[in-house]
């Protein structure tokens, strides 16, 4: 499963409504939880905007055209459910990062699943919109020009939160070191 | 690609592969079925109400045919609902929110003076055309690099508190029996209420998360004091704080407001709150 290897829409001819709706779940469920996990941090409120999305495909769908329309539209629920559901709470999660002494040493930063969680970890620490512009950059693939269109925002502003996350993130890897 | 991108990339799939495999897929599916239902339970509910809605028209026209003998003499006001104050109140020369009014409520925005307020949704007419006696409009837009947000501010001023009243009422009618409003009614913070505020004399909040691509949030805002109506409708400023909010509205719309109820703006400017 990734962000967009797997974003496929339902094969053959373009189904009803709800068989539609059918098989973009079986395609798409896991994967928009796993989206909208890394955007609003708990799997039953990623659970809850998911369902949302489907139950608002299904509403729209007769105005779509297309099936990759049906997955786009998916995709951006989730993400501005996503972040309905951040607003609404009223404060951003706060994690607590590991101290440079208790995170892996530069041996084990690799690949291995030690450094993933640090790196996840570190993430959800970032500023609300650092934290959606790396979730969309680097699990949805967008471009920069796509990141700014979803989220409302210029693309100086996307360049800007992209580069203070990544220097933030740096950071935090060279603490590990 | 650096050796950060490729392991923020295989780092975020990671954990979202995770997160996906631990789902029900089974329960997930039941909730997600039941979900479809409900729409189509709802999309044959008004398959039916077509023919009820045209019976209930007609109805409406014979009636008020037969009452058009009375047809001046003032209805009385829902008695669900506070009665309008006697208070009137004039416009201020400049009766919308500040540049500097935004930038403390945290609101990216900032006034475009030559821009008219867009059409705001199938279910809030042009507060322009409620009847009053003096309506004002301004658009406020999105700082260029920080947002994309739009506002718009109306200020209205009616002859009496009852005109004030019945217009705020009827905006009430037509939120509520529009669904349109918000693409899912279930999304909202809070039921549609129609009631008082100690910053009004009654205020009206429709506000939460859509799910239109879009738009991740639709608010409308509307209250009344005495004769004075202010309605703000914004498209990212989700508050928890809504009735504050609109007594700063009021604030800057009328002198005489102020003068009665001043409202600090100081929560997240760069002054600190006066201790009271």
């Amino acid at each position: 499963m990734s962000g967009t290897a797997d974003v496929r829409a339902p094969a053959g001819a373009w189904p009803s409504g709800r068989a539609a709706v059918s098989e973009l779940f079986h395609l798409h469920y896991r994967r928009l939880v796993g989206l909208a996990v890394l955007l609003v941090d708990d799997r039953e409120s990623a659970e809850d905007v998911v369902q949302d999305a489907f139950e608002a495909l299904y509403r729209s769908y007769g105005r779509l055209h297309d099936p990759q329309a049906a997955v786009t539209y998916l995709n951006r629920c989730v993400v501005n459910g996503s972040r309905s559901r951040l607003r609404r709470r009223g404060t951003e999660r706060a994690y607590v990062l590991p101290e440079a002494g208790l995170a892996p040493s530069a041996e084990t930063v690799g690949v291995d699943h030690g450094e993933h969680a640090e790196l996840v970890a570190a993430v959800f620490a970032l500023p609300r919109r650092q934290r959606e512009v790396v979730v969309l950059r680097y699990f949805l693939d967008l471009t920069e020009e796509q990141i700014a269109q979803w989220l409302g925002v210029s693309r100086g502003s996307v360049k800007r939160h992209a580069s203070r996350a990544t220097a933030a993130l740096h950071k935090r890897m060279e603490a590990w070191a | 690609m650096s050796r950060l991108d490729t392991a923020l990339a295989a780092a975020l799939h990671t954990e979202a592969d995770q997160a996906g495999q631990a789902v029900d897929v089974t329960r997930a599916r039941l909730a997600v079925e039941a979900r479809l239902d409900r729409v189509d339970h709802r999309r044959r509910g008004r398959v039916w109400l077509v023919p009820l809605a045209v019976a209930t028209a007609a109805a409406a026209v014979v009636v008020v045919v037969l009452a058009g003998r009375d047809l001046h003499q003032a209805r009385p006001l829902p008695p669900t609902h506070p009665s309008p104050t006697g208070q009137t109140f004039t416009l201020a020369r400049d009766p919308f929110l500040t540049n500097a009014d935004m930038h403390s409520l945290g609101w990216e925005v900032v006034r475009d003076e030559g821009t008219a307020p867009p059409q705001l949704s199938p279910c809030v007419q042009d507060p322009r055309t409620w009847g009053a006696a003096e309506s004002r409009a301004l658009t406020y837009r999105g700082i260029p690099g920080h947002s994309s947000a739009a506002v718009d501010e109306f200020v209205l001023r009616f002859g009496d508190a009852t005109g004030a009243h019945r217009a705020l009422l009827a905006a009430w009618q037509r939120l509520r029996s529009c669904s349109m409003t918000l693409d899912d009614p279930t999304n909202r913070p809070a039921p549609l209420s129609l009631g008082s505020t100690t910053v009004s004399d009654e205020a009206l909040i429709a506000q939460g998360g859509t799910s239109r691509p879009d738009a991740s949030v639709f608010a409308v805002r509307i209250a009344r004091q005495g004769n004075l109506v202010v309605v703000l409708t914004d498209t990212d400023f989700p508050t928890d704080r809504p009735a504050w909010v609109m007594g700063i509205v009021l604030d800057r719309a009328s002198p005489e407001y102020r003068a009665r109820h001043p409202v600090n703006v100081c929560f997240v400017g760069p002054q600190p709150c006066p201790t009271p």
